[in-house]
């Protein structure tokens, strides 16, 4: 080994280059210039290149540049050698640094033949922007279409929950409303009972027609509930309804009513015709009639006034009384399930709120205008339905 | 002894509720005075009327429905408690709503006692039979006197 070495670098059989041929000193500083420029070129890329590798860590095919560098320095050491052949004669050394030189560079070909399918088939960086912004608008698309939903559901999660409060309010009010005349029969027949054992008669004659008169009051309530939940279960059939005919038709049902109550019922001439449904209009004119019967008549000399005008798209309808009439206060809390203001036998509570609930099912309103003492007047906004009534 | 003449006050819209109570207190012989008004608003007017000074009239127990048109009892209850001249007559609730949003609210208020009706017109018997003898023994003269 030491023997190879030392033959390596004996330079007894070759002369210093600059003893071999007609050198003038320019034309062999320009080579040692040139050779010691490009070795130290040579030697600072793979510098260079091993710094990138290491920092960048991500960088696609490192062996290839490995090899690379390796060839690039064995470059150089070529280079550096060549320099000093002007005086170091070392030509073997210089035959194994170029064959060692010429070993790195056909690995590095055979290396690159293979890996270029790879290095082809990589993405340009304009492709990779372009793939990304793509893949952001995307994402930002399904995000709005997400929080869209997300909105609607929570929407819809907010409208559930109005609905199960107005459930959990009717099913509060109904229980108590429903349990009131039971509360009064219970009583006086517990009343009824003591009083047959005691033998005293007296005091059933006035409980035995308490009680049939709660048990009539709970049937009315039922009556009522259901033909309420009936206004929002069927579809609405609209059709033109001649407001005149349809007044004087209910009023023809309860003469005998008015004539009793000494009330007049005055039905203004000319009335205009609604797009309604017939059978829900008339339901909403006969609760508001039958409510100013029961509180207007209290006094004597009821005047009950129906009317109608046309405003802007919409046709509105009155129901006019001369009673005591509402304080604002109570004007929307009469239009709620079981609102009464008056304490009677008549009244179950139910009939505004079933005219309220007619409105709404032809996209309308129903309000009152009135002051204590100046009677009342129930309005009915129907809206011009077009063939198409909401539910 | 002349009985202790007890002011009722009841606040009742359903007449035949009305009259149960007004017929349970008499059968149980209650020497009492009784005050029946229906509605919310009225009973604060009364009320009012009692606090600012017409000692007559105050009542020593009012029995109190909490559905009342205008006002209803619960806003009665609130208002009579807050109020410091009326805040120490008790007030029994009586009414239909077995609702614990009633029940807790009432309470909260500081109503006396919570009475269910139908069901508890029993316990009411049972109170008004406690109150009278309540009465009865506070009206008694104090011993050494």
């Amino acid at each position: 080994m030491m023997e190879f070495l030392s033959k390596l670098l004996d330079t007894s059989d070759f002369p210093p280059r600059w003893q071999t041929g007609n050198w003038t000193p320019e034309h062999g500083w320009l080579h040692v210039t040139a050779d010691l420029m490009m070795w130290a070129a040579f030697t600072a890329i793979p510098i260079v290149i091993l710094y990138f590798v290491i920092r960048k860590r991500d960088v696609p095919f490192p062996r290839v540049l490995v090899l690379f560098g390796m060839f690039i320095l064995a470059c150089g050491a070529t280079h550096l050698i060549e320099a000093c052949t002007f005086w170091w004669p070392v030509y073997r050394l210089s035959a194994v640094v170029k064959l060692t030189t010429a070993a790195v560079s056909w690995a590095t070909v055979l290396v690159l033949i293979p890996t270029m399918p790879k290095a082809l088939a990589l993405p340009g960086l304009a492709k990779i922007n372009a793939d990304l912004a793509k893949q952001i608008a995307e994402r930002s698309e399904a995000q709005a279409a997400l929080s869209e939903s997300e909105k609607s559901l929570r929407l819809a999660n907010a409208r559930l929950q109005q609905k199960n409060k107005e459930i959990e309010e009717f099913v509060y009010t109904v229980s108590h409303d429903l349990k009131s005349p039971v509360a009064t029969m219970l009583g006086f027949v517990e009343y009824a009972m003591e009083d047959v054992a005691a033998g005293r008669l007296e005091d059933l004659s006035d409980s035995f027609p308490r009680i049939k008169r709660a048990a009539l009051r709970m049937s009315n309530l039922i009556d009522d509930l259901l033909k309420l939940s009936r206004v929002g279960r069927l579809p609405l059939e609209p059709a033109t309804v001649d407001i005149g005919k349809t007044v004087r038709e209910l009023s023809e049902g309860m003469s005998d009513r008015l004539a009793r109550a000494g009330a007049e019922l005055v039905i203004e001439q000319g009335l205009p015709s609604v797009e309604a449904d017939p059978t829900r209009f008339s339901q909403a004119i006969d609760n508001l009639l039958e409510n100013a019967i029961k509180y207007a008549c209290r006094q004597g000399g009821a005047r009950i006034v129906v009317g109608a005008k046309s405003i802007g798209e919409e046709i509105w309808v009155c129901v006019r009384d001369n009673g005591p009439g509402i304080a604002p206060e109570y004007h929307e809390r009469i239009f709620g399930l079981f609102q009464r203001l008056a304490d009677d036998d008549e009244g179950t509570g139910i009939g505004l709120a079933i005219v309220s609930k007619i409105m709404q099912a032809h996209g309308g309103r129903a309000w009152v205008e009135s002051s204590p003492g100046q009677g009342a007047t129930f309005w009915l906004a129907f809206p011009h339905l077009g063939g198409a009534a909401s539910r | 002894m002349a009985p202790h003449l007890v002011n009722f006050l009841l606040v009742e819209d359903d007449d035949d509720h009305a009259e149960i109570v007004v017929r349970t207190l008499k059968r149980n012989r209650i020497a009492n005075n009784i005050v029946r008004l229906s509605d919310g608003a009225e009973a604060l007017g009364y009320l009012r009327k009692c606090a600012d000074g017409a000692p007559s009239s105050r009542p020593d127990i009012i029995l109190l429905d909490l559905k009342l048109p205008k006002v209803d009892g619960h806003e009665v209850l609130a208002a009579i408690k807050s109020d410091e001249h009326l805040r120490s007559i008790p007030v029994v609730v009586l009414t239909t709503s077995e609702a614990e949003s009633d029940r807790a609210r009432a309470y909260d208020s500081h109503a006396n006692s919570y009475l269910v009706k139908p069901m508890n017109f029993s316990r009411f018997r049972k109170m008004v039979d406690d109150l009278s003898l309540y009465w009865g023994v506070w009206n008694e003269p104090a011993p050494d006197s």
